[in-house]
């Protein structure tokens, strides 16, 4: 690979995790859209780099948030996605290159439908605390320090069957995709756990990294990953993702969350056109 | 399963994961400059990382001797095992 593509590679995958460390999600649904599109390159290799980016995204961002992970219900939960991913990766062989873009614009839909309407916390905390169920039995209620409030906050975990179901379509999406799937952990996290909602981003993004492991190996022993275009993006993501998480702190005009969404929704339109095999650059370089 | 101290193990595993990174990214920045086996190798650190961190909850985890937690994480191991298992045996897809 020439010096060049690789200087743009390493560029794309910094913009990329970038933009998506400043929405506090991983860099998947970008790296693939840019891939296929500017670079030409084939969807198989573009979702392979796309999770390894997802990996290093979860390396160089996530530093772990004193107290907020539940580290033991991200293992509980891990058993799910990973499973999903094992299931993704079996499917990736056979699902056509078409039904993926589809999919792709899809879940681009899904994530700008997630930014617009914002999540709340659930108010219904009041029912009497399930303490059989399996949730009691893996010991997962925890707690959390409010730093408003300056004291640990106890909370419970609900209906761990139907997260872990949940977590299993996220996983098969995240191997399908090369995502990270983050935004669709959030409905599983919130509506089906209960989880308040600072627990459940950081609990998220600390299960984002094995999820992807798990499909990342699979296709990096099948060959399909090609480190000289996922080597430089990954690079690129470790830098961009810290510098993005940075942002995120200081950035949280509602015109960049409108920026975004549009962004999103117009990717979802060219990953929808790339689904009837219309390449609208080739197109317009003619 | 008390003496469980949360907050000392995201310490070990927030310090597992920096080294880890930092390591990754001296080798796949090498490997640009020397060559397609260090950017490989960079590249499957990455992808190894997650996985020894699994590794690194499993050995925490044992040495409280929580047991449960033990065959919860030997689980997750496996199944990435599993999926590895597949991948070599499938080989490249339209391959």
């Amino acid at each position: 690979m020439s010096f060049e593509a690789t200087l743009w590679l390493f560029c794309a995958g910094m913009g990329a995790s970038a933009a998506g460390g400043m929405l506090g999600m991983a860099s998947g649904l970008f790296i693939v859209p840019i891939l296929t599109m500017f670079f030409h390159i084939d969807m198989h290799a573009a979702i392979g780099t796309s999770i390894v980016s997802v990996i290093a995204c979860s390396c160089g961002g996530a530093a772990m948030r004193a107290g907020l992970t539940n580290v033991r219900l991200a293992l509980v939960l891990e058993t799910g996605t990973t499973l999903g991913a094992l299931t993704g990766v079996l499917l990736a062989g056979i699902v056509p290159v078409a039904a993926l873009n589809f999919l792709f614009a899809g879940v681009l839909v899904v994530s700008a439908w997630q930014m617009f309407s914002r999540r709340e916390e659930h108010a219904d905390m009041s029912r009497p605390i399930p303490w059989r169920g399996l949730a009691a039995a893996l010991d997962l209620h925890s707690s959390y320090p409010d730093s408003t409030l300056r004291r640990d906050i106890a909370y419970e975990v609900r209906r761990v069957p139907a997260g872990l179901t949940l977590m299993y379509a996220a996983g098969v999406v995240s191997a399908l995709l090369g995502i990270g799937s983050g935004i669709l952990k959030i409905p599983a996290m919130d509506n089906a756990l209960r989880l308040p909602i600072k627990v459940s981003t950081a609990t998220s993004n600390f299960m984002i990294g094995v999820t992807a492991a798990a499909s990342a190996s699979a296709y990096f022993l099948r060959g399909e990953i090609v480190s000289a275009i996922a080597g430089p993006v990954a690079l690129g993501s470790v830098i961009g993702a810290s510098a993005g998480a940075r942002m995120l702190m200081k950035v949280r005009s509602e015109r960049l969350r409108l920026l975004f969404l549009s962004m999103l929704l117009l990717v979802a339109c060219q990953m929808f056109l790339q689904g009837f095999g219309i390449d609208l650059l080739e197109r317009a370089g003619r | 399963m008390k003496d469980f101290t949360p907050a000392s193990m995201d310490r070990v595993l927030a310090r597992f994961f920096q080294c880890g990174t930092w390591a990754a990214c001296v080798l796949t920045g090498a490997g640009l400059v020397i060559g397609t086996k260090a950017l490989t190798a960079g590249v499957a650190l990455f992808i190894l990382l997650p996985v020894l961190r699994v590794v690194v909850m499993l050995a925490v985890f044992a040495r409280q001797r929580n047991y449960v937690y033990v065959t919860i994480a030997a689980t997750v191991l496996a199944v990435i095992a599993a999926g590895c298992a597949i991948g070599l045996r499938l080989g490249p897809l339209g391959g």
